[in-house]
């Protein structure tokens, strides 16, 4: 700015030298001096503009400065993201009666959170809240996983709440440690069907709801493009609910030589092929989940409940997963695999009719035998594949089958019919309009063929559904469920 | 099953032929588009100026286009992936 108000100084010194000089013989004196007044005027209109300006650009860089200010001191930055939708349902039992259960509306409610707290350290967070309208009661069963996952009352969980520490920036092999409530739910590849990106760490078919635990990831770009591995540990149960509360009297822990509190420690390989002109992403992973656990939760309709959590045996669960996201800029596929293997160790928990409404259940780990420890094989594929038709519509289908013993840790999926764990066939069209950048419409339809009982839960022997009789719950049992649903979507 | 190898490693060959996306012109450009939200990107598309300060300015217009969709679906505001250690 100086600089142009010495260069116009000078050029109005020269221009009256120039004056002065040259015309000298042609202008009388007072002619002169008219022209220097006209040409001093013109100076000094532009000096006025040009401290004007001045003035304007400190004003400017006074409200940056508070920009600026609120920008430091803002240390959690907030998103939002919303779904209200409606379901229709139409159910039919294995005794061939049916019932419809139309107009189920629903609202979720993510309140994401940000933070990044120094370089090598950042915050990720979200509370949620899934309610079913006009619901004011909380779910009868609510494991640790389905907080804020699952259709309830308008209670608001915390369903995310994790740190990523990042203990060697720049490195060869950068390890990150994340602590604290996982990104473990909406894992690949269900994000294609809610037209997002990738929201969640592990394979959907496998691993979807909240966790608690701790994950190291090394990431190997700088010796293997597209590569990370990650190690994590989680504790999706241990020994402080509410079927004993009569126990609780410390937080230093229960005494209770019975029972081992449940760990799952799992490895994952990521690889996404960076070579390729679309999105992509393989994953690969073995996980032991030990000492799985029944508690009273699943007996609370008995006389004379089972106070006390058993352990029921392990289960190792192993898969694969791909998917490639804009091929030729408008096809989406995945494809996925995984296989279970359960071990029950022989103990069981009884339950008043749980499967039968009639008797006692003795419930295992997929078993309801006494003392059976055969080891129980399952498992699930769920292929899909979606197409862009134009920027604003795009239509998808999913198909997923089960195995009669498929069990996995998708019991916090925030899909209610949770169709992932189908022992038998699901189906899902969709139709996905897009509203503005931020927000879409999606209607669909949900199949579900169920060949066996239980889907879902790791607790009793799963029956075939075809076989069933009145005495063995035929008509309580579901056989074939359908959800018609519309849902508006908003991620912001 | 041979043969099905072959055709889909033809298809992933003949894909990687036309790999000028919006991601790989931006790495080109040593363009960050978490650097900038979308509104400010499609400020920057706005003006010759700006553009040439990036270098954007000597890109065809189909390509200006791909990188100028890639830089505000992946700008600081946008829809950004979440994972353990991302």
């Amino acid at each position: 700015m100086e600089n142009t108000m010495t260069r116009k100084i000078l050029l109005s010194t020269v221009a009256i030298a120039t004056l002065m000089t040259t015309n000298a013989s042609a202008l009388t004196v007072e002619e002169k001096i008219t022209k220097l007044e006209s040409i001093i005027n013109t100076q000094q209109k532009e000096i006025n503009s040009l401290k004007e300006t001045t003035e304007d650009i400190e004003e400017m860089d006074e409200r940056l400065e508070t920009v600026e200010t609120s920008s430091l001191t803002d240390k959690i930055q907030l998103g939002l993201g919303m779904r209200v939708e409606m379901n229709n349902y139409s159910n039919t039992y294995a005794d061939g009666t049916s019932y419809d259960a139309n107009g189920i509306w629903r609202t979720k409610l993510n309140i994401n959170m940000k933070s990044k707290i120094a370089d090598n350290l950042k915050f990720s967070g979200r509370l949620s809240m899934y309610k079913n309208w006009g619901d004011s009661t909380e779910r009868m069963i609510q494991n640790d996983s389905m907080q804020g996952r699952k259709p309830d009352g308008s209670q608001m969980y915390v369903e995310r709440a994790y740190l990523d520490w990042s203990l060697n920036k720049g490195s060869t092999i950068p390890v990150i440690v994340t602590m604290g409530r996982q990104p473990s739910s909406d894992g690949p590849s269900y994000q294609i069907k809610e037209d997002t990106t990738r929201k969640g760490t592990y394979d959907a078919l496998a691993f979807d709801g909240a966790a608690d635990g701790i994950v190291f990831t090394a990431l190997l770009n700088k010796i293997s493009k597209g590569t990370s591995i990650r190690y994590a540990y989680g504790t999706p149960n241990v020994l402080d609910n509410e079927a004993n509360t009569d126990q609780q009297m410390s937080y230093s822990g229960i005494d209770n030589s019975s029972f081992e509190n449940t760990s799952v420690t799992g490895v994952f390989l990521d690889q996404t092929f960076t070579s390729l002109p679309f999105e992509n992403l393989a994953q690969v992973y073995t996980v032991s989940a030990k000492n799985l656990n029944a508690n009273s939760a699943y007996d609370q309709n008995t006389s004379t409940p089972q106070k006390n959590d058993i352990n029921v045996g392990d289960l190792t669960i192993t898969g694969f997963m791909v998917e490639a996201s804009k091929i030729n800029g408008n096809l989406d596929l995945f494809a996925h695999y995984s296989r279970s293997e359960a071990k029950p160790n022989g103990e069981n928990i009884d339950m008043d009719g749980a499967t039968s409404g009639q008797g006692k259940d003795h419930l295992g780990l997929l078993s309801s035998t006494d003392n059976d420890t055969t080891t129980k094989s399952g498992n699930a594929t769920w292929l899909g594949a979606r197409y862009t038709i134009n920027n604003n519509w795009k239509v998808g289908a999913e198909w997923n089958k089960g195995s009669k013993n498929w069990f996995s840790f998708t019991s916090g999926s925030n899909d209610p019919l949770n169709k992932l764990a189908t022992r038998g066939t699901a189906t899902e069209v969709y139709a996905t309009m897009k509203v503005n950048r931020n927000a879409n419409l999606r209607v669909g339809m949900v199949n579900i063929d169920y060949d066996y009982t239980g889907s879902g839960s790791h607790l009793g022997a799963p029956t075939k559904i075809s076989t069933m009789t009145a005495m063995s719950g035929s008509t309580v049992t579901i056989d074939k469920t359908s959800n018609a649903y519309i849902t508006f979507n908003v991620l912001f | 099953m041979k043969k099905i190898v072959v055709l889909i490693v033809t298809m992933l060959f003949a894909l990687n032929l036309y790999a000028a996306d919006g991601k790989s012109i931006a790495n080109d450009l040593k363009i960050s588009a978490s650097s900038k939200a979308g509104a400010q990107w499609k400020r920057v598309f706005k003006k010759a100026k700006k553009m040439k300060k990036y270098g954007i300015n000597a890109l065809s217009d189909a390509d200006k286009a791909m990188l100028k969709e890639y830089l505000i679906s992946h700008a600081a505001d946008s829809d950004a992936p979440e994972a353990a250690g991302m």
